[in-house]
């Protein structure tokens, strides 16, 4: 599974650097967009990002204080149709049973990363090996 | 810290609150007095196993109760500080190995980035740990170690402490001490001073240089502490403002990075010591805060 756009939500300024690292190995030459701010990403699906026609990756940090990942899901999914072109990687500092139980609804998650991420967890997730 | 578990835990509470909305003022009151009748559930918890033998059977139901409730919230506070201790300790192992793959390429410059943004994350790791040790009965002790206070060890111990808040920011921290053979708590003094001057850099204008005044004065009756900044202020009229309770980041607080605890901490010790604490502040202006301890 290969992606031209990869999308990186999450609070933490050193760990948007760390996983821009992280999947631009995973994909080298794909296009890394990263948002601090979950409002703001929200913002950028609604005026640009849901129009794209191929299947996005969208690493989505479950514990941000302005928003919860799944919170982040459930405001999309009331203002779109479909997030179908969203791939959904929930990542997690410490895969909570809970945080699972709650995004597991949504049908554009395609799986959970405990932190630190890595190329071998995301492959693991995504093409099973 | 820092700075998700309070909204983590504030969640997880407010199904015991009915009609709780996550951040109204009634379901944010409802989580800070839970937090608070819990912080004080420690020192409870020791008073209640002290009379325990001395209780009626009835009396013990009601106690284990009482424990196994203090005991829910304790499990729910290790969880949430772990946490956020994880989400630290996560970068800092990605962070190595993104250290090795570039010093295997020889990329000095790459190093340097990665370099900066582990001593970021170790810093503070560091501050949510002591902020947490500093809570603990276990620690107050070190409070009573007095000391002829020295200026330069004073500002020194500061400016390390701060640095990873002031790293490419316009900050001037002027100091003023007018201290005469000050026999005193070095640690007291230092931990006061380093969580306001932290909380002035955290709640500074953006593109305005940061200016403190910070000075520490010997009067008749003990010492008095003052930092001053010309910060973002806060609106202490508002009845939500309630800066010295445990987690109580409410407001503007919740997009700056932080744990929630200094302002506690720092009533907490300025407490223990008598003392008294004052602050005037101004949205929009800044903020003062005044620190009296009386010394015998």
């Amino acid at each position: 599974m290969s992606y031209k756009k990869i999308i990186l939500v999450d609070d933490n300024p050193t760990t948007i650097f760390y996983n821009q690292d992280v999947v631009s190995d995973f994909c080298p030459g794909a296009e890394i967009m990263a948002f601090e701010n979950p409002i703001e990403f929200i913002a950028a699906y609604g005026e640009s990002l849901h129009k794209e026609e191929e299947a996005m990756l969208l690493l989505l940090d479950i514990n941000m204080p302005l928003k919860l990942g799944y919170e982040v899901l459930e405001e999309l999914e009331e203002t779109h149709d479909n997030l179908d072109n969203l791939h959904v990687l929930m990542v997690t500092s410490s895969n909570l049973r809970n945080d699972v139980e709650k995004s597991s609804r949504f049908l554009c998650v395609v799986g959970y990363i405990e932190k630190p991420l890595t190329v071998a967890k995301i492959n693991k997730v995504l093409n099973g090996f | 810290m820092e700075r998700n578990f309070s909204d983590r835990l504030l969640q997880s509470q407010l199904k015991k609150v009915p009609d709780g909305d996550i951040y109204s003022k009634e379901g944010i009151d409802a989580f800070l007095k839970m937090v608070n009748e819990a912080y004080t559930g420690f020192e409870e918890e020791r008073r209640l196993n002290k009379h325990i033998e001395s209780l009626s059977n009835h009396e013990l139901e009601v106690a284990n109760e009482e424990l196994r409730n203090k005991n829910d919230f304790l499990d729910s506070f290790n969880h949430g500080m772990a946490h956020d201790i994880k989400n630290h300790t996560s970068n800092i192992i990605g962070l190595i190995t993104m250290l090795r793959k570039y010093h295997g390429r020889n990329d000095a410059k790459m190093i340097g980035t990665i370099i900066e943004k582990l001593d970021l994350s170790a810093n503070q790791l560091t501050a949510i740990v002591q902020g947490f040790l500093y809570l603990s009965r276990a620690e107050a002790n070190i409070d009573n170690q007095f000391a002829v206070i020295n200026e330069d060890e004073v500002t020194t111990a500061i400016n390390a402490e701060t640095l990873f808040l002031t790293m490419g920011k316009d900050c001037r921290i002027n100091y003023r001490f007018e201290i005469n053979e000050l026999f005193f708590s070095f640690h007291v003094i230092k931990i006061i001073f380093v969580n306001l001057i932290s909380n002035s850099i955290k709640f500074s204008k953006k593109n305005e240089p940061i200016i403190i005044d910070v000075s520490l004065i010997q009067t008749p009756a003990g010492i008095e502490l003052l930092v001053k900044d010309n910060g973002l202020g806060m609106n202490l009229s508002d009845p939500d403002n309630k800066i010295f309770e445990l987690f109580n980041r409410t407001g503007d607080t919740r997009m700056v990075k932080g744990t929630g605890v200094g302002l506690f901490m720092i009533k907490k010790i300025v407490d223990r010591h008598a003392g008294k604490v004052a602050v005037d502040s101004e949205l929009g202006k800044g903020t003062i805060f005044k620190i009296e301890i009386p010394i015998k």
